[in-house]
């Protein structure tokens, strides 16, 4: 294996990484709104699920960056790249929203619907990963 | 269906799968660490919705593998693939088994949580059953050795 391997590799591990920190604060928010917003547990987990989601973006990212500049057959300003990016800032942003209104007392749903975007994100991001539009 | 098609479906059941699988270990990791019986009903609790989201990424992981493997015309009888199948089978034969133990572990914490909530040996006993652990964790590592497999894809 050479070393882009590696790096793709790190590039798939960051992103299952990334979902699987999604959806562990998938339960964790819902637990929460059904446990009325506070639990010392359920506190625990939602640090180690945004350590998680951190290590994850930046693994995608500059993995990503890394393989785009490598690899002769993309660039990092290809189209589906760009896209790559625009929307992994939207998720992070969007995730990183749903985790400081979910500590606010009385922001339940909102951290849902914003939780959702963030799922949405990596939803579309695999998508583009795959079709590569204008590639 | 384009083998594109194909991949997206295969790779959202990967995710689904190994997150799922992912989440349940932490949630149950989470719980041994807590004393309140009413912390512990709550987040093994949480490890109930997880169990269908589990099993919809392991149909969709197999159904679309299969499909694209014969698209691709990828060897079925492959060591990576083969030691894959293995894998899978032992997680869903071990799941069952550790996810009824769990189980039981829940209907007592919930027992204890609606009586006084106060720390229980028996309930601390059955969080720290080491066959208990040992097959949790070896569901972990399974799920973790399946992503390699798919990764790297040794020969």
């Amino acid at each position: 294996m050479g070393f882009d391997d590696w790096i793709l590799a790190l590039h798939v591990l960051s992103a299952f990484a990334l979902v699987s920190a999604l959806i562990l604060l998938w339960f964790v928010y819902l637990a929460l709104r059904a446990n009325g917003g506070t639990s010392a547990a359920l506190g625990q987990l939602y640090k180690i699920g945004v350590i998680v989601v951190q290590i994850g973006v930046a693994g995608t990212l500059v993995s990503g960056v890394w393989l785009a500049i490598s690899l002769d057959a993309y660039r990092p300003w290809d189209g589906w790249v760009m896209i790559g990016f625009a929307l992994l800032a939207i998720g992070t942003a969007a995730g990183f929203r749903a985790g400081h209104v979910s500590q606010q007392a009385g922001g339940s749903r909102h951290t849902l619907v914003l939780h959702a975007v963030a799922s949405l994100a990596a939803v579309l991001i695999l998508v583009d990963m795959i079709w590569k539009p204008g590639a | 269906m384009s083998v594109e098609w194909l991949l997206f479906f295969h790779l959202v059941g990967a995710f689904l799968y190994v997150s799922g699988a992912v989440a349940a270990a932490v949630l149950r990791l989470a719980a041994m660490r807590r004393e309140r019986p009413s912390e512990v009903a709550l987040l093994l609790r949480a490890v109930r919705p997880v169990v269908p989201v589990v099993a919809l990424g392991l149909l969709l992981v197999l159904v679309f593998g299969f499909w694209l493997a014969d698209r691709l015309g990828i060897d079925l009888g492959s060591t990576w693939l083969v030691a894959t199948f293995a894998l899978l089978g032992w997680t869903v034969v071990v799941g069952a088994v550790a996810g009824r133990q769990d189980r039981h572990t829940r209907e007592l914490a919930e027992r204890l949580a609606a009586g006084d909530d106060r720390p229980s040996e028996e309930l601390a006993r059955r969080l720290r059953d080491p066959v208990n652990l040992a097959l949790n964790g070896s569901l972990l590592l399974s799920t973790i050795a399946i992503v390699a497999l798919m990764v790297w894809r040794p020969t």
